[in-house]
């Protein structure tokens, strides 16, 4: 995962938002969408930190989740806990759920309504969830909250 | 009784029942919402009021007491029954503790997908978001019992999608409640009966537990009789405001209607009716619809309606306020998901309801209300409810076998046939007594049950014929779930020496199959009695009071678990061309019928596939080889699910109907040895092969000497005729004589493919095309691309020649 701090350091709210919201807008156009759970997480980040009306999706929440590529290349733990979003690079076996995916292209299909091909996630057998599936409905919200904020397709 | 002169009721017209014309017009105008009422109600008692010290069935009661006594009276068009599902016109009901969460995700692209989107306004996702659905991760059916049984591998295979779904994660449903008891008693009574019981009771655990649940009953049908008094003074406001006069004396009746029933017996026929419908909104409530049916009205409201006719109702009111009630029975849809509708969509509540057949005593129960009752369906051409005909060869009137025809000509796919013969037969064979078994009502699709004292959940397990298939062919391994060893290592195929070691090897991933599937079904049955008794559906259940138990406690006066298999006619085609091919006719190897499906039957197979599909030996037609694997197939179905017990004590039953699932599993299984392609749907119900049974005879016969007894679960046996060949006459001899063999039960679409290629192409013009699918109608625009297909190929027989019609 890339230094999010880092990336952000120096630039102002909006600055940051904007940047890093091209970035996973960028994710999701890129062919394999390799990038696409880096981008997401860390614009799902900074939306916590500096969106009051986002942040309330976690607040009060608690909730682990890992995620892994199956190569084994990927390993996240994202933990939310007290209206933060903490993001490890590590394995846990203490989690809510575990999403094993493809790849990118995979896990991007698997998580956002627009475009989604559903039939062709099942039949590839891209994605497997694995623990509690209401946990993954809550994130599967914010996710495609984000994505419909960035394309101006909200309700 | 049968009094009536044209069984037609030719007066009786839509233009001559102008009430009913728009009530249909505004619900086909009608786009379904999601409504967060009952949602909202059951998390904010479950946050601020809920006592986890109760037991669960006092829990239960108070919670749905809380939930009626808050429920928003709501009149809003003119039918004349009062009460609504919802708050919405056509309303999704979202029931968090079940699987309302998993529309999460898409709550903010729900009303814009493409396939049957559900409105909702920018404030109900707040509210879902922020305040409902936080409470719920961890307190739904599907979590508990993952939870108390530490992730099981049986779950987790469900999530793998392709081999079974186990339905109590959705609901406690696919039942007949008593309604018998509504109009004969009325809920007070009922009230009496639960409060003199608990008082009689002394103070031992046992007498504690039962207390429980007198008191859930008591506490929940008040806050039913506080819904309809609600819904009384919601009336007479309305009134108070009316300025036509017309209307305003419709809604005073409406206000002394609703202050009578359901809380005391009712006096007239729209009485009965409107009780009914309020205890049906209040057992809905309490559980998602999946298949609550209506049992057998025209049985249960004839003392009524004789009444009223005596006193000067006329039948064209009769047919208006039948009408008025099937309006009310469509006023909600089920919530699907995108992947739901991907792969199962389209289907609507699958609320049965059951005419004619024969009563207790095996004399002919067709009565006038049959016949009102066939009039109202054959008007209005709704998916809900699914009427269900009962036919007794030799018993029933061969004129009232002509009439059922000729709606069905009429509504192009309504209503089905049952024999009652077979099914009286299929149910004495399960333990039911033969006065019980007479009483049977379908539920859902097709299944035989005894009307308002069975809770047979019917539909709880849908299981993939062919991932077993897979499985013996690939030693427990799936395609689609690649390397994983999912069943029980058995020898791969390639290297089976006789056809005996390959059914072997598929008697043991049945098996294993089976055990996952019952062992799931009961963990989630334990669930339910953890965290969701049903004291409303217990109220409404003979045997309940009595037991001094709940439904899910085994409170019926019978109990079993129903599980429907999907792929019957696929797998049998498929296991009879290995025996035939492979091992008889040594025409290839197994190695190269492996590898012809693996390739999808692709070019250097294409002989081979040509061979193999052209074979005579296939269910449906005259082949002894067919039957014989589809007999030890049934057979052992039958045996192995029949050897488990479920939660509640009972057995468990096998059947034969697919509802749209055999064009979603269809979807996720690759090329079967039957010559079948990768996706294509499997055959529906029981139902042979589009393209593989030519000729009628032969496919009725294969289907009707088929053993039913082992079929307790039901079948649905999928045909379609071409209007233009289909005379009453021709029609009615298929059935007549499909009957006479001990064919269990059949469905027909009268539609040809040209009309429904022209629907696919153009659904606009035809937005209330109504089809049968494998037990129930659906709205053929509202099905998903794989399910269209699968209708528009499914075999056509022209009723001339009695041969199939090619497609293509």
């Amino acid at each position: 995962m890339f230094d999010i701090e880092r990336f952000i350091s120096g630039l102002s709210m909006d600055k940051a938002l904007e940047r890093l919201g091209e970035k996973f807008l960028k994710s999701l156009e890129d062919e394999t969408a390799e990038t696409f759970l880096e981008a997401l997480l860390a614009f799902m980040k900074i939306k916590f930190m500096f969106d009051p009306a986002y942040r309330k999706n976690i607040e009060g929440f608690r909730g682990r989740y890992q995620f892994r590529s199956r190569d084994g290349g990927v390993a996240v733990l994202v933990k939310f806990e007290d209206g933060d979003m903490k993001i490890r690079e590590q394995t846990s076996d203490d989690v809510n759920v575990t999403v094993s995916f493809k790849d990118g292209r995979a896990l991007m299909n698997f998580l956002l309504s627009a475009n989604r091909d559903i039939l062709r996630g099942l039949l590839n057998n891209e994605v497997v969830v694995a623990g509690n599936l209401n946990y993954m409905y809550k994130f599967g919200f914010m996710a495609n909250h984000l994505q419909l904020e960035l394309t101006g397709n909200l309700p | 009784m049968v009094t009536i002169d044209d069984l037609s009721l030719k007066d009786v017209t839509l233009d001559r029942l102008p009430r009913l014309k728009r009530l249909r017009e505004l619900h086909f105008a009608t786009r379904p919402e999601i409504c967060v009422e009952l949602p909202r109600n059951i998390t904010s008692y479950m946050k601020h009021l809920d006592n986890p010290a109760d037991s669960p069935e006092l829990r239960a009661g108070k919670l749905y007491k809380y939930v009626m006594e808050n429920k928003r009276p709501v009149i809003a068009d003119e039918n004349l029954l009062a009460g609504t599902t919802t708050a919405r016109t056509i309303g999704v009901v979202l029931y968090p503790d079940f699987m309302a969460l998993s529309i999460w995700p898409e709550l903010e692209t729900v009303s814009r997908r493409k396939k049957n989107p559900f409105g909702i306004t920018r404030e109900e996702i707040k509210e879902l978001n922020f305040d409902i659905f936080p409470y719920w991760p961890d307190h739904t059916v599907q979590e508990v019992a993952k939870r108390d049984n530490g992730n099981p591998l049986c779950q987790r295979i469900m999530e793998r999608i392709v081999f079974y779904i186990a339905t109590k994660v959705y609901c406690i449903s696919h039942t007949v409640p008593n309604y018998a008891m509504v109009v004969e008693r009325g809920l007070l009574d009922i009230l009496r009966e639960a409060r003199e019981r608990e008082l009689s009771l002394g103070g031992s655990k046992e007498a504690r537990a039962k207390k429980d649940f007198y008191q859930a009953v008591q506490l929940s049908l008040s806050g039913v009789i506080s819904y309809a008094a609600n819904l009384s003074r919601e009336a007479e406001r309305l009134a108070a405001k009316e300025v036509d006069t017309k209307r305003r004396q419709e809604l005073l009746e409406m206000a002394e209607v609703c202050k009578r029933v359901p809380a005391g017996r009712p006096r007239t026929f729209r009485e009965a009716l409107n009780a009914i419908w309020i205890c049906k909104i209040a057992l809905h409530q309490e559980n998602a619809n999946v298949a609550l049916s209506l049992g057998r009205l025209d049985q249960v409201l004839y003392p009524f309606y004789a009444e009223d006719i005596k006193r000067g109702l006329t039948l064209a009111e009769a047919v208006e306020l039948i009408g008025c009630f099937w309006l009310k029975i469509a006023d909600h849809v089920p919530l699907s998901p995108e992947t739901g509708e991907e792969l199962f969509g389209g289907s609507g509540s699958n609320q049965a309801v059951t005419l004619g057949g024969v009563d207790m005593q095996g004399e002919d129960a067709v009565n006038d209300l049959t016949y009102a009752m066939l009039k109202a369906t054959e008007l209005l051409r709704l998916r809900d409810p699914n009427v269900n005909a009962r036919y007794y060869p030799e018993v029933s009137k061969k004129e009232y076998l002509d009439r059922l025809c000729e709606v069905n000509i009429n509504t192009g796919a309504t209503p089905c046939f049952h024999n009652d013969a077979s099914a009286v037969e299929v149910l004495t064979g399960q333990g039911v007594s033969l006065e019980h078994a007479r009483d049977y009502s379908s539920v859902g699709c097709v299944e035989p049950s005894s009307s308002g004292r069975t809770y047979g959940h019917t539909g709880c397990i849908l299981m993939n014929l062919t991932s077993a298939l897979e499985m013996a062919l690939w030693g427990g391994k799936h395609r689609l779930t690649e390397d994983e060893q999912i069943g029980p290592k058995t020898k791969p195929a390639v290297a089976m020496t006789s056809f005996g070691e390959f059914k072997k090897a598929l008697e043991t991933q049945l098996g294993w199959l089976i055990d996952q599937v019952v062992t799931l079904n009961n963990n989630l049955g334990r669930a339910h009695q953890e965290i969701h008794p049903t004291p409303m559906l217990s109220a409404l259940m003979e045997g309940c009071m009595e037991k001094g138990k709940d439904v899910i406690y085994g409170g019926a006066t019978y109990n079993s678990s129903g599980a429907a298999m999907i792929g019957l006619a696929d797998v049998v085609d498929s296991v009879t061309a290995i025996q035939e091919f492979v091992f008889d006719k040594k025409k290839f190897t197994m190695a190269e019928m492996i590898s012809a499906i693996n390739a999808n039957w692709s070019v250097p197979y294409k002989k081979l596939q040509a061979m193999v599909k052209a074979s005579p030996e296939k269910f449906g037609t005259d082949s002894r080889m067919a039957r014989a694997n589809a007999d030890w197939l049934i057979g052992f179905l039958h045996d192995t699910f029949q050897s488990k017990e479920n939660y509640r004590g009972g057995k468990y039953t096998v059947g034969y109907w697919t509802m749209t699932n055999h064009a979603g599993f269809g979807a996720l299984t690759g090329a079967l040895p039957s010559g079948r392609m990768k996706n294509e749907p499997f055959a529906s119900g029981i139902t042979p092969v589009s393209g593989s049974a030519p000729v009628l005879t032969s496919c009725l016969n294969f289907v009707a000497r088929l053993d039913h007894t082992r079929i307790a679960d039901g079948h649905a046996l999928n045909l379609k005729y071409t209007p233009s060949t289909t005379t009453l006459p021709r029609f009615a001899n298929t059935i007549e004589a499909f009957f006479k063999m001990g064919g269990l039960q059949v469905q027909f679409n009268i539609i040809d493919r040209k009309t429904l290629e022209d629907a696919r192409k153009y659904p606009e013009k035809y937005p209330d095309l109504f089809v049968r699918v494998s037990g129930y109608t659906a709205y053929f625009k509202d099905l998903n691309p794989h399910m269209q297909q699968e209708i528009i190929t499914r075999a056509e027989y022209d009723l001339v020649t009695g041969e199939e019609q090619k497609y293509g």
